[in-house]
C-alpha cells in the first residue's frame, strides 16, 4: 500500500526531477571553465595546468611587476567610461524622445541606433576605418573613443527607452499641469526617474567595451592599447596564469556591475525587448 | 497680484461658468475619439463626466487639461479662451488615476512642488504645504514617501498636491478606480465636501455610475464620443432618455410595449401579451401613432410585485422565476409570456425575511405608480419586439 503509494509520488515527479539534472549538468557545463580560469590563477604552477596543486598569489604578483597588463586594463576602463558618458549624451536624448513618440520614423530611427547590435563588429570596425580614416582622424584615441561610442549607445537606448516608457506619461504631466516648465520637468521629474535606467545603461555599456577586441584591434596603437589586446597579444608569447589572473580581475568588475544593475533597474531591462 | 491673473479675476462675472466647452472635437488617426461637443460646467459645481471606457471622457478631460489640442472648438475656463495654453499657464488642480506622486520626493515635497515651480518664497511655501497637509489629515505623514502610504492616503497627498496652487478649476481622472469599496464611500464623501467648502469648478471622469450619482452637482452621461444626455443626477436616474442611459445609470427593465392610444397629455400603452387590456398611462411624452412599437423603462424599484390572490383584477401577471437575497432587498426575476427577457423587481424587507419572499414559481400581479414607467427616445431594436 504505502510502497505503491510512495511509487507512484516518484512517478508523478519524476519529470521535474530530469529537469533539474538536465539544468544542473547545463549550467555545470557553462560555469567549469570559468570556474577552472579562477582557481588556476591562484595556481603556484609555471604553466596553465589543471588540476592545481599547490595555491599561491603569484600570478597576481606577476601582474604587478608585468605592467602592460594593468596599464591596459586602466586604459580600458577610461575608455570605457568615456564613451560610456559620451553614449548617455547622445543615447538619453534620443531614448525620450523615441519611447514617447507615435510616428512611424522613430521606428526607424530606434532601429538604425539599436543597428551596431547586430552588425559584426568587424564589419563595422572596416567601415569606421575607412570613414574616420576619410575625415582624417584615422588611427587615434579619438576613433577609437567614437567607435566605442557608437557600440555603446545601443545599451543607453535600450535601457533608457524600457525605463521611460515604464514610468509612464502622468508623472510629467502632473509637473506640467503645476505649472513646471520643460526644463523644470526634466531636472525635477525626468532625470530623477530614469537615471537609474541611464546608470546601468552605462555600466553595460563599459562591460561591452571593456571585453571589445575587434574594435580596438583596428584602432589600437601602442599607446592606446585595450586590455583585450593586450591579453590575445600576451596569449600569443606566453602560456602562464597571469592570464588567468587578469581575467578573473576582469570577471570581478563585471559581477560588481551586474549586481549594481540588478540592485538598480534589474537585468530584465537587458534581456527583454525594448 | 499680476495683471493677468487680476484680469482674470475680473472677467469673472456673476453666471459665468467655470467651464465651457464648445464644439469641441478630436479624432485620433480617423477614430473620431470626441463628436463636437458642448457644455457648461457653472462656476463651483462639480459635474461628471460618466461613460463606458473609449466613451470620449477622457479624451475631454484632456482637452480641458491641455495634454491634448481639439481639432476644432473652444475651451473656456472662467471665461477666457485656454483652448490653446500649454498645461502649465491654464492653473488647473489634477488628480490622476493612479495619483502620479512623484516617488522621489516626500509627501511635503510632492504637495509643495507646484508652489516651488511657481518661485513662491519659501516661508510661504511651507506655510501653504503645512495648511494643505491640515486640511487632508496627514499633517504628521510630511516626511514620508509617497510608497509608504496606503491609497487613501496617497489620494488625500495627491489631492492636496493639487489644490494648494488655488487653482481656477479641478480636474479629477478616476480619483477612487484604485480603492476598495469602503474608502472609495468614504473618500467620496471627503472629496465631496472638500470641493464645495472651497468652492472650486471640478470635472470628475468616471466610470462608476455610483460615484457620478452621489457626487456630482451634474452628470454628463457620454458614449461612443457623444454626449447622451446631461442634467442633475437625480433628473438623469429618473427621466432617462435613452436606453443606453436607463441601463448605464442603475439598471432598468426595458419593455416594447404597443401604443393603444393617445389621449390627453401622453399616451396609453400596452404591454406585450396583454392585448385585452386597457393598458397604462405615461404622461408628457411625444405622440406616437397608435399601433406602434414604443420602448419604456421601469427601474426595479419601483415595479411592485404581490401575490396574484392580493392583485387587482387588471394588474398584469407575472411569474417568480428566480430569487436572490440582498440583505435589505429580495431580488426577484420575473418571466412573463410576450417577454423574452425576465423582469427584474426589488422588494424592499421590512420585517422578518419571509414576510416579504415569494417562491419561485408563484403567480404574482404587477403594478407601478404611474409616471415611474418612462418612455425611451430610442427605436426599438428587431429583438425587443416579442
Amino acid at each position: 500500500m504505502t510502497a505503491t503509494a510512495s511509487w507512484r509520488r516518484l512517478e508523478r515527479r519524476l519529470p521535474t526531477l530530469l529537469l533539474l539534472a538536465f539544468v544542473l549538468i547545463f549550467f555545470a557545463f557553462l560555469l567549469a571553465p570559468i570556474v577552472f580560469v579562477v582557481l588556476v590563477s591562484f595556481g603556484d604552477s609555471e604553466i596553465i595546468a589543471f588540476p592545481v596543486t599547490s595555491y599561491s598569489l603569484r600570478w597576481y604578483h606577476r601582474l604587478l611587476e608585468y605592467r602592460p597588463l594593468l596599464d591596459s586594463l586602466w586604459f580600458s576602463l577610461k575608455l570605457a567610461g568615456a564613451s560610456a558618458v559620451l553614449a548617455a549624451l547622445f543615447g538619453v536624448p534620443a531614448a525620450l524622445a523615441l519611447a514617447r513618440s507615435r510616428s512611424g520614423l522613430a521606428d526607424l530611427v530606434s532601429t538604425f541606433l539599436l543597428a551596431p547590435l547586430s552588425i559584426p563588429m568587424i564589419l563595422l570596425g572596416i567601415a569606421l576605418l575607412y570613414k574616420l580614416s576619410a575625415i582624417g582622424l584615422g588611427i587615434s584615441f579619438t576613433s577609437l573613443l567614437i567607435a566605442h561610442t557608437v557600440v555603446s549607445i545601443p545599451y543607453v537606448v535600450r535601457t533608457v527607452v524600457a525605463v521611460y516608457r515604464g514610468i509612464g506619461r502622468n508623472y510629467e504631466e502632473a509637473a506640467a499641469i503645476l505649472g513646471a516648465s520643460r526644463r523644470q520637468i526634466f531636472t525635477y521629474v525626468t532625470l530623477p526617474l530614469i537615471g537609474s535606467g541611464i546608470f546601468s545603461g552605462m555600466l553595460f555599456a563599459v562591460l561591452i567595451s571593456l571585453d571589445n577586441l575587434s574594435l580596438s584591434l583596428f584602432f589600437g596603437s601602442a599607446q592606446t592599447n585595450t586590455l583585450p589586446v593586450v591579453m590575445l597579444s600576451y596569449l600569443q608569447n606566453q602560456f602562464d596564469p597571469a592570464i588567468a589572473a587578469i581575467g578573473t580581475v576582469q570577471m570581478v568588475i563585471a559581477l560588481v556591475a551586474l549586481l549594481l544593475i540588478e540592485r538598480t533597474v534589474g537585468l530584465k531591462f537587458m534581456s527583454s525587448p525594448s | 497680484m499680476t495683471q493677468a491673473t487680476a484680469k482674470a479675476q475680473s472677467s469673472v462675472t456673476a453666471g459665468e461658468p467655470g467651464l465651457r466647452l464648445r464644439d469641441v472635437c478630436k479624432s485620433f488617426g480617423s477614430v473620431a475619439a470626441l463628436q463636437p461637443t458642448s457644455f457648461d460646467v457653472p462656476a463651483g459645481t462639480l459635474c461628471s463626466l460618466l461613460g463606458p471606457s473609449g466613451c470620449g471622457k477622457t479624451t475631454t478631460l484632456r482637452i480641458v487639461a491641455g495634454f491634448e489640442l481639439p481639432d476644432a472648438g473652444q475651451v473656456l475656463i472662467r471665461g477666457e479662451d485656454r483652448t490653446y495654453d500649454p498645461p502649465q499657464r491654464r492653473k488647473l488642480g489634477m488628480v490622476f488615476q493612479n495619483y502620479s506622486l512623484f516617488p522621489h520626493m516626500t509627501v511635503a515635497q510632492n504637495v509643495a512642488f507646484g508652489l516651488r515651480m511657481a518661485r513662491v518664497n519659501r516661508a510661504e511655501t511651507e506655510a501653504r504645504t503645512r495648511r494643505m497637509l491640515d486640511i487632508v489629515h496627514l499633517p504628521q505623514h510630511a516626511d514620508r514617501y509617497p510608497h509608504q502610504l496606503s491609497g487613501g492616503q496617497q489620494q488625500r497627498v495627491a489631492l492636496a498636491r493639487s489644490l494648494v496652487t488655488e487653482p481656477s478649476m479641478l480636474l479629477l481622472d478616476e480619483p477612487l478606480g484604485a480603492l476598495d469599496k469602503n474608502l472609495r464611500e468614504q473618500m467620496q464623501f471627503e472629496i465631496r465636501q472638500l470641493q464645495r467648502e472651497i468652492g472650486i469648478t471640478t470635472l470628475l471622469v468616471t466610470h462608476d455610475q455610483e460615484e457620478a450619482l452621489t457626487m456630482s452637482d451634474m452628470i454628463v452621461v457620454m458614449d461612443r464620443g457623444r454626449i447622451l444626455q446631461t442634467g442633475s443626477p437625480a433628473e438623469v436616474y429618473e427621466h432617462p432618455r435613452t436606453r443606453f442611459v436607463s441601463e448605464f445609470l442603475g439598471t432598468s427593465n426595458i419593455i416594447a410595449c404597443t401604443v393603444a392610444g393617445a389621449e390627453e397629455g401622453g399616451l396609453r400603452l400596452r404591454l406585450p401579451g396583454d392585448e385585452g387590456s386597457s393598458g397604462f398611462f405615461v404622461a408628457d411624452v411625444p405622440v406616437r401613432p397608435v399601433g406602434s412599437t414604443v420602448l419604456v423603462a421601469i427601474r426595479p424599484e419601483h415595479l411592485r410585485i404581490v401575490p396574484a390572490g392580493e392583485a387587482g383584477p387588471s394588474e398584469p401577471r407575472a411569474t417568480v422565476s428566480g430569487h436572490v437575497f440582498r440583505g435589505a432587498t429580495h431580488v426577484f426575476q420575473l418571466q412573463r409570456p410576450g417577454l423574452d427577457r425576465p423582469l427584474m423587481a426589488y422588494r424592499q424587507i421590512t420585517g422578518p425575511v419571509g414576510e416579504t419572499a415569494l417562491p419561485v414559481g408563484a403567480e404574482v400581479g404587477l403594478s407601478w405608480l404611474p409616471g415611474t414607467a418612462r418612455l425611451l427616445e430610442d427605436e426599438p431594436l428587431r429583438e425587443d419586439a416579442a
